[in-house]
């Protein structure tokens, strides 16, 4: 049977390197090959590829200066023997490696390895390709640089450590790793079904509104709490931190700050040897556990929909329409313009109504600018900010969370995007469309900070409102104008149903829309920045509003360029969204 | 002379170097059932990209209801419904409100999309689950929702890419219904199918595409004249399609590597 490869009448060998699945390895490889190299034959592929290296580079920058400022932290708390601080840096990871795959979650469509389970595939090649397939996701390269940091400056102080604790973080980084396909796997499950995917939303929205009302009971208000060196923590609550502190050794960052603790006192292989890495090794096995019994199911067929349920068997009669359908009357332009509106701001609503991913997307950045405004709580001054900034900063923040939605407006059509060219519909009415409906929901997401900011440090001064206002009005139609152009250049395919199947996407879509971001921050950072330290921020009212009056014609122009893009690229465009995964 | 529903005159559309559909020149008369057909990429969802507005011809002349695309599209594309090669429906919505959502885009008005849209799904018997979400209907009940939202602004031309695909018999029986009614009512049905049965059934007049090139165009009863065959036998659509493009000799080659 010689060039047949794996001889077919020979029994299957049960290895995971065995060789019938050393080819099949081999085939995926070379598969994720040809779909590199195919994307290439477009220019637009060229650009992707570009696009994603420079996304690597610049992962890989902020990984390193991760790591420098983790070896720094660890060479620091090591040379003062002060182990017992270790645990925060070890928890630092731990955040990062799983909280920044949820804020990073993007619905763009990856290679489903779920294709593979019509072939001969062993479960357990099964296993090591899903936990393989994103391991050079933003948070593994994080996660991996930060504690190459850390390992850097504890062995620089103590190179007996080195080897166990080489060994100690292999452990961890696979702990990491192993949980975060584990969360994504099972959020997947109970998203796929309705009723569950209610439930779990209910649950997340809830997690998020008390870590909201736990930050303004976290810090109280009390400034004589502060002059008595408790740094704004309630008594009651500093028992909570001192009880915690007891506590967050049994969880698996604890215990390997633990266990790095012990062989920095006792020295050299003690770490290996302790109950804590034993505990690690335990909380590894159970999320291994876990990891099969989900990928288990899913190797077995499992579908991750409703499913169609069974039909009753009954005598189906052909009922008549009762009226005959008929063309309607011709529409004027403007009332045909507004129906479309109309039409696909209702299809938006009920999409989004029930996708938690999306509403996720929108909330999940108040988290943070309820932190921010802490920060600048009650006139502090921190890093040469004032608080004159804040409202805008919060702001700026929020509107981050809709540009993912935003630069790629047709990504969760999928093939119905067809309906826009088969309607007798404009393309910018449609565009117009979409714009409106995120404008308003972004709208009411700047009240909403503009309500948590003003109740947490005042009514803001004029001067901040208005400079805010217009601020918003400037940017608003900068970040329409790019996503609308970006939506018919670079678009992608959402999956809305499966978060944990994300992946690449558009990296054009997704680098260009930062740069977007970044140049309308920077050019409001720039003329907001200096005045406010001036104490003339007055004088930014007229610029921003003159700024915003260019935008929104830049907005407009947008919308006729962008159907005229989209009509040129209707064949690319429809092929995007039809194309098989 | 009536102006034809559909004429194309040296229809072309290349894609670089391969021409998927050569100087098509087609003529179907307004309230024919004219089935389209011709083997696995011949070219018909091509044609039928073209016709409706979703493909640009590279060159040829086409026209609907007399009039060309361009200043007029919107006008057009009004009176044409399309059930499109991909079905183009909305995952994430239920049937009644992607079809709300159509019969808004067409230009219906909201109570006249509403009845309409209760009708249809009345109708498909697609009414039954009103929650239920599009991607988690069968392959058959998305055909029947396809079809639903491509009447629904009741288009006098309808173009059907392989309507019939994965239907059951039931759904098929109803969308058979719904079809010759609307001839009955005046309308024009462009389909394409590869259930030549039902082609034989509903169509009234039959073109064949092959390698891009039409090799047939016709009435049944022209296409048979146009196919040898042996006396007093009347032979079915499968034979004159098979006749016409080839194939009808089954490979009797065997693949030696196979049980």
């Amino acid at each position: 049977m010689a060039g047949v490869g794996v001889d077919p009448t020979e029994p299957v060998s049960s290895r995971l390197f065995g060789s019938l699945a050393r080819a099949q390895y081999a085939a995926v490889l070379a598969l994720r090959w040809r779909l590199l190299v195919n994307s290439l034959r477009s220019s637009q592929g060229a650009f992707e590829l570009g696009a994603k290296i420079l996304s690597v580079l610049l992962y890989l920058s902020i990984g390193f200066s991760m790591a420098i400022g983790f070896g720094f932290g660890a060479y620091g708390m090591a040379s003062e023997g002060e182990w017992k601080l270790l645990p925060i840096l070890i928890w630092g990871v731990f955040v990062i490696w799983q909280v920044l795959p949820i804020l990073h979650i993007s619905f763009k469509q990856q290679f489903d390895l779920n294709i593979l389970l019509r072939f001969p595939v062993r479960f357990g090649s099964f296993f090591a390709l899903t936990l393989l397939f994103g391991i050079s996701d933003p948070s593994t390269i994080f996660g991996v640089l930060s504690l190459l940091g850390i390992w850097l400056g504890i062995s620089a102080v103590n190179s007996a450590l080195a080897l166990p604790l080489a060994a100690l973080f292999l452990l961890y980084a696979a702990f990491n790793i192993l949980l975060v396909r584990t969360v994504f796997a099972w959020i997947d499950r109970w998203l796929a079904q309705r009723k569950t995917r209610e439930v779990v939303s209910v649950i997340f929205f809830a997690c998020i509104l008390s870590l909201q009302f736990f930050n303004p009971v976290w810090y109280t208000n009390d400034t004589n709490s502060m002059a008595h060196g408790t740094h704004g923590l309630s008594p009651a609550l500093l028992h909570i931190v001192h009880v915690t502190s007891q506590y967050q050794r049994w969880l698996p960052p604890g215990a390997v700050g633990m266990a790095v603790r012990l062989g920095g006192v006792n020295g050299g292989y003690a770490l290996l040897l302790s109950q804590w890495t034993a505990l690690l090794v335990a909380y590894t096995l159970v999320i291994v556990a876990l990891l099969v019994l989900r990928l288990r199911a899913e190797f077995r067929g499992e579908i991750l929909t409703d499913g169609a349920p069974a039909r009753k068997l009954q005598t189906q009669v052909v009922r008549p329409l009762r009226q005959a359908i008929e063309l309607p009357e011709a529409q004027t332009a403007a009332d045909s313009a507004r129906g479309v509106v109309i039409a696909v701001i209702s299809k938006e609503l009920s999409i989004m109504k029930r996708s938690a991913p999306i509403l996720y997307t929108i909330i999940a950045p108040l988290i943070p600018c309820l932190l921010l405004a802490w920060k600048f709580m009650r006139g502090a001054v921190v890093a040469g900010f004032s608080s004159p900034l804040v409202m805008p900063a919060c702001i700026a923040f929020t509107l981050l969370g809709f540009i993912n939605l935003i630069s790629n407006l047709f990504g969760t059509e999928g093939v119905g995007i067809q309906l826009y060219f088969m309607a007798p519909v404009r393309l910018r009415s449609v565009l117009l469309a979409k714009n409106l409906f995120y404008g308003a929901l972004m709208m009411i997401e700047v009240v909403v900070v503009g309500l948590m900011v003003s109740l947490r440090m005042g009514l803001p001064h004029i001067d901040s409102l208005l400079t805010t206002i217009f601020w918003v009005l400037f940017a608003l139609p900068c970040y329409y104008a790019a996503g609308n152009l970006l939506s018919v250049q670079f678009p992608y395919k959402m999956n809305l149903g499966r978060i944990g199947k994300r992946g690449a996407g558009s990296q054009a879509n997704g680098l260009l829309s930062l740069l977007v971001q970044m140049v309308v921050t920077g050019i409001g950072a720039s003329v907001l920045v200096p005045l406010a330290l001036l104490g003339r921020l007055w004088i930014a009212v007229p610029i921003l509003m003159l700024l915003a009056v260019g935008a929104i014609v830049l907005w407009r122009f947008s919308l006729s360029a962008a159907e005229k893009i989209a009509q040129q690229r209707m064949e690319k465009l429809t092929g995007i969204f039809a194309r098989a995964d | 002379m009536l102006t034809p529903a559909i004429e194309t005159r040296s229809l072309t559309r290349k894609f670089g170097d391969f021409t998927a559909v050569d100087n098509l020149d087609l003529s179907v008369a307004g309230g024919q059932f004219f089935g389209f057909l011709g083997p696995n990429g011949a070219g018909k969802s091509t044609t039928i990209k073209m016709l409706t507005g979703l493909l640009e011809p590279t060159s040829g002349e086409m026209y609907i209801f007399g009039e060309r695309f361009g200043a007029n599209a919107l006008e057009l594309k009004r009176q044409i419904g399309v059930v499109p090669e991909g079905m183009a429906l909305q995952g994430r919505l239920t049937a009644s409100e992607y079809l709300n959502f159509v019969g808004r885009m067409y230009g219906l008005d909201k109570a006249t999309t509403k009845m309409r849209a209760e009708e249809l799904l009345d109708f498909m018997q697609l009414a039954d689950e009103p929650k239920k979400l599009i991607t988690d209907f069968s392959h058959g009940m998305q055909k029947k929702l396809a079809l639903a939202a491509a009447v629904i602004h009741g288009p006098k031309l309808l173009f059907l890419d392989e309507p019939f695909e994965g239907v059951d018999a039931i759904a098929a029986r109803m969308l058979k219904i719904l079809l010759t009614g609307m001839i009955q009512k005046g309308a024009t049905i462009f389909l394409t199918s590869h259930v030549l049965e039902i082609v034989e059934r509903l169509c009234s007049h039959v073109a064949i595409i092959h390698q891009g090139k039409l090799v047939a165009n016709g009435s049944l009863e022209e296409l048979r004249a146009g196919v040898p065959s042996a006396a007093g036998e009347k032979l079915t659509l499968e034979q004159i399609f098979l006749g016409i493009v080839g194939g009808g000799e089954a490979n009797t080659q065997e693949l030696s590597w196979l049980a």
